[in-house]
């Protein structure tokens, strides 16, 4: 739960990206159990959580959906902004991560984040997606993109971002992650 | 924090799909979407490189997971001073997974971890089933277990002493061969009537050859997905779906069920239960009244199309509908679709299997398959290629010449299951009711004792309380397996067996790859634990039977491996065998029918006495065939899977636990409100057999007739408890698993 060495070198150019194309996602949960395997978790606190919506019927039809929930990274975290002690800040990845040697146990990030990203655990305080960093610094990819069986997972740098989702109808952002979709307008196009 | 999650989703996705995304195939003027150029699949699909991901210490280890039949590709990260598994990956150099991996696998360092895992050989101490146990060496254990068996066949003949097995973990039918070596002829196994044998020995029939089990989707314009949900049970062929479907390919899925895959289809053919065969008689009409067949093909390669053309007449749409409840448009817009796409292919699965008319129903879909042209053709169905090594799934890796021929009519089903009891069958065995029936009132012969490998009989089985009785009155149990299941539990001898963590194998099936054979490395053990090929050729040898087997493992695999020129050590260094798929290998060898063609009319299906044309019959139980027994029971119980467990397995596993707590019981809600259920309710299902406690989830994607349950659960959520064994299929002796009479209420546990 460290944050990986070397991490701060990084350049504005290095910022990684997580895409996701929801209209790909099964719904299977591996990426839940990658997280957990990754991040040593037990059963209880879920940093991934795969939403399932529906199924529901739309004018007739049914839709069973699916929406990988998990730390968004904000370009402006509120986690961030209501940790007390500082112990959460943004890397030069463009992740955002939370310093456990600072980090006090409050609670005030968990209750912060707008998306309920940020599991609690008696163990480790706060837990949350971190990216998998020191996955990647080792050449690897995020576990939950690595595994998803139904390849809806894609890392991109600021650079291929527009590449990455130039064919999709809809993206959505708020930081780091990003969702794509050619059914659900609701989406929007901001990038 | 739940709730916050559930409105982020629900808001991101909002109420109003986008019109032109995969528009209804129905409205008019829609055909195949995306015949464009092939895009490829989303970047993370890449290949990233191994290196760097070792850390001092940590040593890898290439294997494969046996977490279902589907062994994927992982790697096990192993400390290598304590020799603990760390953790378990996908392999993402691998050419066939591309690194990815299920939740079963991810979390598979519980079957070495959980602290429930039999470590030693335990004798039973006191009463059958009082919980008391001895822990023995293997020895003493083995000796004692041979002797016994020797003694049970001297006194009641070899058919005195039955030989089950289940999954047993991995590939290897070493347990088959022992059984036959002894001269049990009551060999048997959980599935093998109702879980792919019924599509093998169909292939073997029309074709000669397993051309329907592999569907190359990766070249298809077209996918049938029959009663297939490949992201809960086949990972590698979900993520093949996924990339065809993005790259334009149209999917169909044939489900009672709005499942994961059938949300994601283009058409999803929503029959009733058991109805497979009906439904597929009635695409059959429309593709030939249509003339949208391959003369061609039909004309040179098939036998008995003419007849099949007077046969399918009357099957019509509007026939179709009234059966299977489909409607008659959506028969029309199937069968062109799949006609019209050219390749297209079918995945075809259990439920098949499971149907009360098995061999029908896999027939109907191999004739779909020949008329249209798609056998062994880039995108259509395909045989696998030969690696070289030699397969265990033959009579002579098992041994079938070691049972005398005067003694198979002993065999119970002998006489009416030819495509399951004799050599029709690729591992020829008894009928598992039948001889569960002969357990208990010891007619025509008594049978007194039983070895079980890797199989939960008490839970797996249909009819679980009759299975219980028969274990209950056995004199003699051993049980070989990774935990104290409720079969191990009933047992005189238990042995440890180790999981495939524990293992080397060979693994080598059309579920896992059609071009490569992939090794499994041992990455740990765990106590006293051993493979069930080790144990077999160990107690071979102390009855006396080593002469038909190997010195070891390692003798068994390299012996196998050594027509493809690698020895196991080598081949585990390779990592895997490759290659190429080849097609139309028919019009240089012919088809290896009694005709040389396919055959449509099938003459083995005629001389065996089944239908030989594909036929339709009203399943055992249904509100049509048993509508008294559907006022009492007015629910069509039918059954599917998560992606958390295979058939009983992996219950302890705590991170599996969590994605799914308790048996779930899916009804839709206008049947629930009657029944004044809520989601989340403790709810009971009965049947005339017995009942079965579940959890209720509500869904709109099933007929409000029709409830979904979910296998595999031990005690009093089991769902076999409800199933009864009266009826069986014509030719294999199926018990009917999808279309079971029911009803349900609230349970109330005060």
């Amino acid at each position: 739960m460290m944050p990986a060495e070397g991490m701060g070198e990084a350049t504005v150019g290095d910022k990684i990206n997580l895409v996701i194309d929801l209209d790909r996602c099964w719904g299977c949960k591996a990426c839940e159990v990658a997280c957990k395997q990754e991040l040593e978790l037990g059963a209880g606190p879920r940093p991934m959580l795969v939403e399932a919506i529906g199924p529901r019927k739309i004018e007739d039809q049914l839709h069973w959906d699916f929406v990988p929930v998990f730390c968004q990274h904000c370009h402006q975290p509120a986690c961030r902004d209501a940790c007390p002690t500082g112990a959460i800040f943004m890397a030069s990845d463009g992740t955002v991560q939370i310093d456990p040697d600072l980090c006090d146990r409050c609670g005030a990030c968990e209750s912060a984040c707008p998306y309920g990203a940020i599991a609690h655990t008696d163990q480790h305080g706060p837990v949350k997606c971190t990216l998998c960093f020191s996955r990647r610094e080792h050449g690897g990819m995020p576990s939950c993109a690595q595994h998803c069986i139904g390849r809806a997972f894609t890392v991109a740098s600021e650079q291929e971002l527009s590449h990455v989702t130039e064919d999709k109808k809809y993206v959505w952002r708020t930081g780091q992650v990003v969702y794509t979709s050619d059914k659900w307008a609701s989406l929007g196009q901001s990038v | 924090m739940e709730s916050q999650r559930k409105s982020f989703a629900v808001n991101l996705l909002g109420i109003s799909p986008d019109p032109e995304f995969r528009q209804t195939l129905l409205s008019p003027g829609a055909g195949l979407r995306g015949t464009g150029e092939f895009k490829p699949s989303s970047p993370a699909a890449a290949i990233t490189p191994l290196p760097g991901r070792s850390t001092p210490g940590v040593k890898i280890i290439r294997s494969a997971c046996f977490s279902c039949n589907t062994a994927c590709e992982v790697l096990v990260f192993v400390d290598e001073a304590s020799g603990k598994v760390l953790k378990v990956e996908g392999d993402p150099e691998s050419p066939i997974t591309k690194g990815v991996l299920c939740a079963k696998g991810l979390s598979a360092r519980d079957l070495v971890d959980n602290p429930e895992r039999l470590r030693t050989p335990l004798k039973r101490v006191g009463e059958r089933g009082g919980g008391k146990w001895q822990p023995v060496s293997w020895d003493a254990a083995l000796d004692l277990v041979a002797d016994r068996l020797m003694a049970y066949k001297d006194k009641y003949g070899p058919q005195g002493v039955a030989f089950l097995e289940g999954t047993r973990r991995g590939w290897s039918r070493c347990f088959s061969r022992l059984a036959n070596a002894f001269g049990a002829v009551n060999h048997g196994a959980t599935g093998w009537a109702q879980c792919l044998w019924p599509r093998l020995v169909e292939n073997s029939a029309t074709f000669g050859a397993p051309y329907m089990e592999s569907s190359d989707c990766e070249n298809s314009n077209c996918i049938i997905a029959w009663g297939l949900n490949p992201p809960a049970t086949w990972p590698v062929k979900a993520a093949e779906i996924m990339d065809a479907r993005q790259r334009g390919a149209c999917l169909i899925v044939v489900d009672p069920h709005f499942s994961e895959t059938a949300a994601k289809a283009d058409l999803w053919l929503q029959l009733r239960p058991g109805t497979d065969t009906a439904l597929g008689l009635a695409l059959l009409h429309v593709i030939i009244k249509k003339g949208m067949y391959d003369t061609d093909f039909v004309e040179n390669w098939t036998v008995g199309f003419e007849r099949l053309k007077g046969h399918v007449a009357k099957c019509t749409p509007d026939w179709g509908e009234g059966i299977t409840r489909v409607p008659r448009r959506q028969i029309e817009k199937a069968a062109e679709l799949y006609a019209g796409a050219n390749p297209a292919s079918i995945s075809r699965c259990l439920a098949v299997d499971v149907d009360h008319d098995s061999l029908q129903a896999c027939r109907v879909l191999s004739v779909l398959a020949t008329v249209t042209g798609n056998i062994d053709i880039p995108g259509g169905n395909i045989l696998v290629s030969s690696r070289g090594e030699t397969s265990q799934n033959t009579h002579s890796f098992i041994g079938t010449e070691y049972v005398s021929k005067e003694s198979l009519p002993l065999r119970r089903g002998y006489d009416r299951y030819p495509f399951l009891c004799t050599d029709l069958c690729p591992v020829p065995s008894a009928h598992m009711p039948t001889l569960w029936e002969t357990v208990i009132s010891e007619e025509p012969y008594p049978v007194k004792a039983a070895l079980i490998f890797g199989a939960n009989a008490a839970v797996s089985y249909a009819n679980s309380a009759r299975v219980k009785e028969a274990l209950a009155g056995l004199e003699f149990l051993v049980v070989a397996d990774l935990f104290l299941t409720p079969t191990g539990a009933m047992a005189d001898i238990v042995l440890p067996a180790s999981s495939w963590l524990e293992r080397d194998n060979v693994i080598s099936s059309f579920q896992s790859s059609y071009t490569h054979t992939i090794a499994q490395q041992k990455a740990t053990h765990v106590a006293e634990a051993r493979s069930d090929v080790d144990i077999v050729i160990d107690l071979a040898n102390r009855l006396g039977l080593g002469n038909m087997f190997w010195q070891s493992e390692t003798d068994m695999y390299d012996h196998l491996l050594a027509p493809a020129g690698v020895s196991l050590a080598e081949f585990k260094d390779r990592k895997r065998l490759h290659a190429p798929l080849e097609f139309e290998r028919y019009k240089k060898t012919g088809f290896k029918t009694p005709s040389g063609k396919v055959e449509i009319y099938s003459s083995v299906f005629e001389k065996n006495g089944c239908a030989p044309l594909p036929t339709y019959t009203e399943p055992f139980q249904s509100p049509l065939k048993t509508p008294e027994l559907a006022e009492a029971y007015p629910l069509i119980m039918t059954s599917g899977r998560r992606p958390f467990f295979r058939h009983s397995e992996n219950r302890q596993n705590p991170l599996l636990r969590e994605q799914c707590p308790r048996s779930p019981v899916r009804i839709h809600p206008q049947t629930a409100e009657k029944l004044g259920i809520d989601p989340g309710d403790p709810v009971i299902i009965e049947t005339p057999t017995g009942s079965a406690r579940g959890v209720a989830e509500l869904t709109e994607g099933l007929q409000p007739d029709v409830i979904q349950t979910m296998p595999g659960w031990w005690g009093e959520e089991n769902i076999n408890n409800l199933i009864p064994w009266n009826e069986f299929a014509p030719g294999i002796g199926t018990v009917s698993m999808h279309s079971t009479m029911c009803r349900v209420n609230k349970y109330d546990a005060g």
